[in-house]
C-alpha cells in the first residue's frame, strides 16, 4: 500500500473532510465484488485499488487504479514510496475542492461518529501489526452491552491523542481470541499487542465493559503507553518472516497478476 | 617571522593558524627542530596559557592541556551521542503520535457512515501482506 501520499500531511488534514475506507483485499466476496465494479483490468482484482467516491459509493471523482498515482501522477512500480511532492500537494488540493464540493450535512456534526470498525480480529490482528498500532477489542456476547460500549468508545476513537492511532474490532465470543496470550475471557474493552507479523497478539490492558469516556480515555491512555510496535523496516519485516516461515492465507486467492502466475505454477508442479 | 615579509595580511593569518596548529601536533622533539627554523616561538603552545604555565616544563605542560583536552573530546562525544539517541528516540515517538488517517475497515461501515454524512469517500484496498508475509502493507 502506499506510504507517500496517504503519510503526507496535507492529505492527512484533508482526509478530515472524507469518509475514508481501507479494505482488506481477497478477504469478503461483497467487498471484492464491489472493488471489481471501481477497479478491476481484465476483470481481475488487483492487490491494491484507489477511488474517491461520491457520498453514495457510486461515482468516482477521480481516475480509479491501484494507487493514488493513477489519478495524481507520480512514479509507478519500483520507488511508489518517493513520490514526487508535486503530485502529492495536487492530491491534497484535489481532495480539498472534492470536500468543498460535497461538505457534507448535519448530522455529521450532530451525531456521534460510530467505531472505525475492522472486520474481525483476524484481519485486525494483522492490520494493526502493519500499521504499527494497538487494537482494542470491543468484547462481549450481549449485543445491547456492545452498544452501550462503543458509545463510549467512539467518543475516546475521536478525539486526541486517539484519533488515527488505535484500530478497533468487536468480537462475540471467547474463541475469536484463540491467537491471543494472556486473554482471561473477562468481558470489556481488550488493548492488545499484536505481534509483529499479525497473526498472534498480547492483551496489555483489560478495561470493565461499565467504563464512561471519561474514565476510558485514562484506563486506555495508560493501556496504550505500553504498546511496544515493531521497529523492522519493509525488508527487514519481510526477510524475518520469510526465515519465521509464517504465511498469511487470504479467504479468497489473489487475481493479481503475480498471484495467478503463482496460482499457474502450483498446478502445473507435478504431485508426489 | 620571515615569512611575514613575502606576504600581505591574509598569508599572515593563515600562517598563523598553520603555527597553532603544529604546535598543537607536534612533539617536543619535533618541536625544538622546527624552533630552530623559526616556525614556532618560544611561549606560543597554541593553549592560550601565559609563559608562567610553562614554568612546569614544556613536556609536562603538553601532557596536562592534552589530557584535559581529551577530557573535553570524550565529554562531547558523549553528550553528542546522549543527545543523538534522545533525538531518535523522540523521532520514532513523534512519527507515532503525528496525526494518520483514520480508516474504517468495513465497506459496509465506512458506506452506511458516508450515506449518513454526507461526505465523499476515499476507498484503499490493499492485502496486509508481502509474498505472504503478513503483517506489513
Amino acid at each position: 500500500m502506499d506510504r507517500s501520499f496517504l503519510a503526507d500531511q496535507d492529505v492527512i488534514a484533508a482526509s478530515r473532510k472524507f469518509v475514508c475506507i481501507r479494505l482488506a483485499t481477497y478477504e469478503d466476496a461483497a467487498e471484492s465484488r464491489m472493488l471489481r465494479g471501481i477497479f478491476a483490468p481484465g476483470g481481475n482484482l488487483q492487490n491494491t485499488v484507489f477511488a474517491i467516491l461520491t457520498p453514495d459509493g457510486k461515482t468516482p471523482l477521480v481516475r480509479s487504479g491501484r494507487s493514488p498515482v493513477w489519478a495524481f501522477g507520480g512514479v509507478k512500480g519500483p520507488g511508489i514510496n518517493a513520490q514526487p511532492l508535486e503530485s502529492i500537494k495536487k492530491m491534497a488540493r484535489a481532495m480539498e475542492a472534492i470536500a468543498r464540493q460535497y461538505p457534507g450535512n448535519r448530522r455529521d456534526a450532530q451525531g456521534s461518529r460510530p467505531v472505525p470498525y475492522l472486520a474481525d480480529l483476524r484481519i485486525a490482528l494483522n492490520v494493526a501489526a502493519a500499521d504499527r498500532q494497538p487494537l482494542v477489542v470491543v468484547y462481549s456476547p450481549d449485543r445491547a452491552q456492545r452498544t452501550r460500549m462503543e458509545r463510549e468508545l467512539a467518543q475516546v476513537a475521536w478525539s486526541e491523542p486517539f484519533v488515527g492511532k488505535v484500530q478497533y474490532v468487536s468480537a462475540q465470543t471467547p474463541g475469536e481470541f484463540q491467537a491471543v496470550a494472556g486473554f482471561q475471557a473477562g468481558l470489556g474493552f481488550i488493548v492488545i499487542q499484536p505481534g509483529t507479523f499479525g497473526l498472534t497478539g498480547q492483551v496489555l490492558a483489560t478495561v470493565p465493559p461499565d467504563t464512561l469516556a471519561g474514565e476510558l480515555r485514562d484506563a486506555l491512555a495508560k493501556a496504550l503507553n505500553r504498546h511496544r510496535p515493531s521497529q523492522l523496516t519493509y525488508s527487514q519485516h519481510r526477510q524475518a518472516g520469510v526465515r519465521a516461515g509464517v504465511r498469511w492465507q487470504s479467504r479468497f486467492p489473489s487475481t493479481a497478476r503475480g498471484g495467478r502466475q503463482r496460482e499457474r505454477r502450483r498446478r502445473r508442479r507435478p504431485t508426489r | 617571522m620571515y615569512f611575514d615579509s613575502l606576504s600581505g595580511r591574509a598569508l599572515a593569518e593563515l600562517l598563523r593558524q598553520i603555527r597553532r596548529n603544529l604546535t598543537h601536533c607536534l612533539l617536543a622533539t619535533k618541536l625544538r627542530r622546527f624552533r630552530m627554523v623559526g616556525l614556532v616561538s618560544e611561549f606560543e603552545c597554541g593553549f592560550d596559557c601565559t609563559p608562567k604555565d610553562h614554568a612546569v616544563g614544556w613536556v609536562e605542560h603538553r601532557r596536562s592541556k592534552n589530557r584535559q583536552r581529551r577530557i573535553c573530546l570524550w565529554t562531547g562525544v558523549g553528550v553528542l551521542l546522549g543527545g543523538l539517541c534522545v533525538a531518535t528516540v523522540e523521532a520514532q515517538r513523534d512519527r507515532q503520535l503525528a496525526a494518520k488517517i483514520v480508516w474504517h475497515g468495513t465497506w459496509k461501515g465506512g458506506l452506511a457512515e458516508a450515506q449518513r454524512t454526507g461526505k465523499p469517500i476515499m476507498l484503499v484496498s490493499a492485502a496486509p501482506q508481502c509474498h505472504a508475509v503478513p503483517g506489513v502493507w
